[in-house]
């Protein structure tokens, strides 16, 4: 059973129009794990409703075992974090410390505790000297670093990362990359994103198109699948277009050598 | 004609101690032509990069210096017409859709256009040809902006801006938040503007797009144009996207990969498709026989 | 730039004043201002804007940032007490003027008038203060006898006169206003500049808290206020691009007749309205899925504390207060 378990789930916003359609999933516990698909796919709005920020017509959702409903939602909200792809819209503390020690002051941790915590998260995601700072004093990467601290910082096993870097600047990127790093093998971690490039250090990919799971493999096997890929309107990879050059070239003898090195170092930091 | 930027300097605000005023750009010398070309501007965040295209169309004004645009001279103070320019140069902002407010997508369409004298049929004639180059639906049109979807939404914005028939364009970060195909069909669109006659002048993060789309790339570092070249002299020179810590384009990380890992001679400054695979088959391939 | 409306006012400089209990602060300025209000009398009114002078030294910020605070009001102030002092009779008479009115002097101020509306371009600065240059000249020509030209009765004949009196206690009423007005001003900076409004904020909640035995959620309007703080400045960054968007399109509030005008304007404010509704639904998403629930207690990463310090500070304020009333009341014109 994996930590998360979502069964025969189906969503609609407005009627015969299913953004999920019949959606069967199983997550394992401290796996990473990419969810793929273009924008109206419904990849986000599959991550709302596994946080109880949407309620599906049909199926079922499990939190380490437990069925996500009205009465488990508050619960099972302990269990997983969601860092939401806009810096500017989840940013709730007037300070960076308030944003961070929101998830705690919600279930009412006393002070004492609350300050070793929100230093320590702080730390980890290298935002430890702007405490003190205002939301429109930090750059998009530093906003989204917050947002991931103010989620580690009540342990849920589960970290969902909706989009986290769609919105900011190579910098930014790099610097919320690193502290996921810091955090990687320690927690189950969905990233959503319809950027291929970072699916490729995933366990495991899974192609969302119109609400159903097209492809769910590991990275070098889903990357090999073209047609699919084409048809959930994501790009392929340079390196499987050199690929595909390779294997036209007909003067060419060492073909699987060179086709071996290309993939290889496509997987490769 | 098309845009000259001469020794401009600017500053959004100049303290009492004129002295100690922080200058978002200096010493910005910079030609453009009004026709053809496809520029891409780069630089970190903070380097000055949207502060310079809202020079472009007077949206600033230089604080030193004077900024031509189409025939029309832009100092600090002077009287000229700032409609004409907006008009000519138009400028399509991060997440434009954002600017859309009108009951139909249509009459948002023509909003532009009238703002800039054009008549109610002229301007109706203009957003329903916008419309068309941008793709999106006629029906779509009769509707409410915010019934549509993102993409819609943005192509719906984007129109308003052609409607006014401004001869240079200019977007900033249209690409954030894309996903790949939507990407593609955007671009794609401003290489047909592009080849229509018009300049396309874009602020990007994305190397990608640059090493694909642009002719000429404009560095700019610390509010100075740094280097001002054309792009196939930019990405062929790992040194220089290096010194300015620009992002590499995915082929030119490939080969720097085949070359760490397997200590060859290949050449890393390539960033076509067929480039890139004739310089890894030199290095790499064997031919038959 | 947005930011220093709401957050850029603190000003850490770690004085006495700056440790205080938030609420010490709150109701310690509240009651002063009641004071200040009650108190009438000029040598009072000056000793406690002295006492305010001395308070503002202690908690070592800079006086420019108190100097800003009168800015907004400075115009309506000085207006105020223009009409106090010509128009009041209270006290005694200390200066008595005849003014004259006539064709010619009105003549004269239309010429310069016009000098002025058309020297536009050759006197660009300080054109308020021009015009204010003329008034003084209008009153000026009306006050003094003009050079005996011999223009005949047309020009010269009086079209009205009038005294213009000037009383002691039009001067006093003014000074008191001043000093009042620059007291409350100061004070209530005071609380801004040296206190963090996240502990404003929690000030604020606990002072209320009290209220939440008559079944007013008083933590969600503690959270609301938070937000508003938190959101000012970036919504403030976002009205300016939308100005900077729609001013592309060619939207230019100067040369726009009131029919566009109007639209242009809702092209302003409906966007924010979008943005500002997006942002909210976002931003309650993201609490909600952080646990937040608004019925539940909630703890607090800011500590506040009301030390021995705060209650001698209140007793001190509340005693004045007591004093100035029981004085008052007692018919003491303090």
């Amino acid at each position: 059973m994996g930590i998360i378990e979502i069964k025969n789930l189906t969503f609609s916003y407005e009627k015969n129009k299913k953004i999920i359609d019949n959606l069967n999933l199983s997550i394992e516990k401290g796996s990473y794990v990419v969810i793929l698909g273009h924008n109206g796919s419904g990849k986000s709005t599959l991550a709302k409703l596994i946080v109880g920020l949407l309620e599906a017509q049909k199926g079922e959702i499990y939190i380490e075992g437990t069925k996500l409903s009205i009465d488990s939602i508050d619960d099972l909200r302990q269990r997983i974090g969601i860092v939401f792809q806009n810096p500017d819209s989840q940013f709730v503390g007037i300070t960076v410390k308030d944003d961070i020690a929101f998830g705690l002051e919600n279930r009412n941790v006393p002070y004492e505790q609350m300050k070793g915590k929100v230093l320590e998260v702080a730390k980890l995601v290298g935002m430890e000297n702007h405490l003190e700072k205002n939301p429109e004093e930090l750059s998009g990467g530093e906003k989204q670093r917050v947002a991931l601290a103010g989620v580690l910082v009540y342990d849920p096993e589960i970290v969902i990362l909706d989009e986290a870097t769609s919105m900011l600047d190579p910098k930014g990127v790099f610097e919320v990359n690193q502290a996921i790093q810091q955090f990687k093998h320690k927690k189950t971690i969905i990233a959503i994103t319809h950027n291929l490039e970072e699916a490729l250090y995933a366990d495991r990919v899974i192609v969302l198109n119109q609400g159903k799971v097209v492809l769910d493999d590991i990275p070098k096997r889903a990357f090999n699948e073209e047609e699919i890929l084409k048809a959930a309107n994501l790009d392929i990879l340079e390196s499987m277009k050199l690929i595909d050059l390779v294997k036209e070239d007909q003067d060419l003898s060492n073909k699987k050598e060179i086709e071996e090195i290309l993939w290889e170092l496509t997987f490769k930091m | 004609m098309g845009i000259n930027f001469q020794d401009v300097k600017f500053a959004y605000y100049i303290p009492r101690n004129k002295k100690k005023t922080r200058y978002q750009l200096t010493d910005v010398n910079l030609k453009i032509s009004a026709e053809n070309e496809f520029i891409g501007i780069v630089g970190h965040t903070g380097s000055g990069k949207s502060t310079l295209v809202q020079l472009m169309n007077a949206l600033n004004r230089p604080t030193y210096g004077s900024v031509e645009v189409l025939g029309h001279k832009v100092t600090r103070k002077n009287k000229t017409l700032l409609k004409p320019i907006r008009q000519n140069v138009g400028l399509v902002f991060q997440f434009p859709e954002y600017q859309l407010f009108e009951q139909t997508s249509l009459e948002d369409i023509m909003f532009g256009p009238k703002n800039f004298g054009f008549t109610k049929e002229e301007a109706e004639k203009n957003a329903l040809e916008a419309a068309k180059i941008v793709g999106l639906n006629e029906e779509l049109l009769e509707k409410n902006p915010f019934t549509l979807s993102g993409g819609e939404m943005r192509k719906v914005a984007i129109s308003g801006i052609l409607a006014s028939k401004p001869k240079i364009l200019i977007f900033d970060e249209p690409t954030v938040g894309l996903d790949p195909k939507t990407k593609n069909e955007l671009m794609n669109l401003l290489l047909d503007l592009n080849k229509m006659g018009k300049t396309i002048i874009i602020v990007t993060h994305d190397m990608e797009v640059v090493s694909r789309y642009c002719d000429r790339v404009i560095v700019l570092e610390q509010g100075k144009i740094a280097l001002d070249l054309p792009k196939k002299e930019l990405f062929s020179k790992k040194e220089l996207l290096d010194r300015y810590s620009l992002d590499y384009p995915v082929l030119m990380k490939l080969l720097q990969r085949i070359k760490d890992q397997y200590n060859v001679d290949i050449d890393v400054n390539k960033f076509t498709l067929e480039d890139a695979y004739l310089e890894i088959r030199k290095v790499l391939g064997k031919n038959h026989g | 730039m947005g930011n220093k409306i709401v957050f850029g006012s603190y000003h850490n400089s770690n004085s006495w004043f700056h440790r205080l209990d938030p609420r010490t602060k709150l109701v310690g300025i509240f009651f002063l201002m009641i004071a200040l209000f009650i108190v009438n009398n000029l040598w009072v009114l000056l000793g406690a804007f002295g006492a305010v002078l001395l308070l503002i030294i202690t908690t070592k910020t800079p006086f420019l940032s108190f100097l800003k605070s009168i800015k907004g009001i400075a115009f309506i102030l000085l207006f105020t007490i223009f009409f106090q002092i010509i128009f009041s009779r209270k006290g005694e008479m200390i200066w008595e003027g005849d003014f004259t009115l006539d064709l010619f002097r009105i003549l004269i101020v239309l010429v310069l008038l016009i000098v002025f509306i058309f020297s536009k371009r050759l006197l660009p600065k300080a054109r308020m203060l021009q015009f204010l240059v003329i008034v003084v000249v209008f009153f000026l020509l009306q006050y003094f006898p003009i050079f005996n030209l011999d223009f005949g009765n047309f020009l010269t004949k009086e079209l009205a006169t009038y005294k213009i009196m000037i009383y002691d206690g039009g001067l006093y009423t003014s000074l008191k206003i001043i000093l009042r007005v620059m007291s409350i001003l100061f004070i209530s900076s005071l609380l801004t500049l040296t206190t963090k409004p996240e502990e404003i904020t929690l000030g604020i909640e606990k002072l209320l808290s009290p209220l939440a035995k008559l079944k007013v959620n008083v933590s969600t309007f503690a959270m609301m206020i938070s937000i508003a703080l938190r959101y000012i400045p970036t919504l403030i960054v976002q009205a300016n691009k939308i100005l900077r968007s729609q001013a592309s399109r060619g939207v230019d509030f100067a040369e726009a007749k009131l029919g566009e005008k109007i639209k242009q304007i809702i092209s302003l404010l409906v966007p924010m309205f979008v943005i500002a509704y997006n942002q909210a639904e976002d931003l309650a998403n993201a609490m909600e899925a952080r646990g937040y629930v608004p019925q539940n207690k909630r703890s607090s990463i800011n500590v506040i504390k009301f030390r021995f310090i705060d209650g001698l500070i209140l007793i001190l304020i509340v005693g004045l207060l007591a004093t100035t009333i029981t004085l008052k009341a007692m018919g003491y014109a303090i």
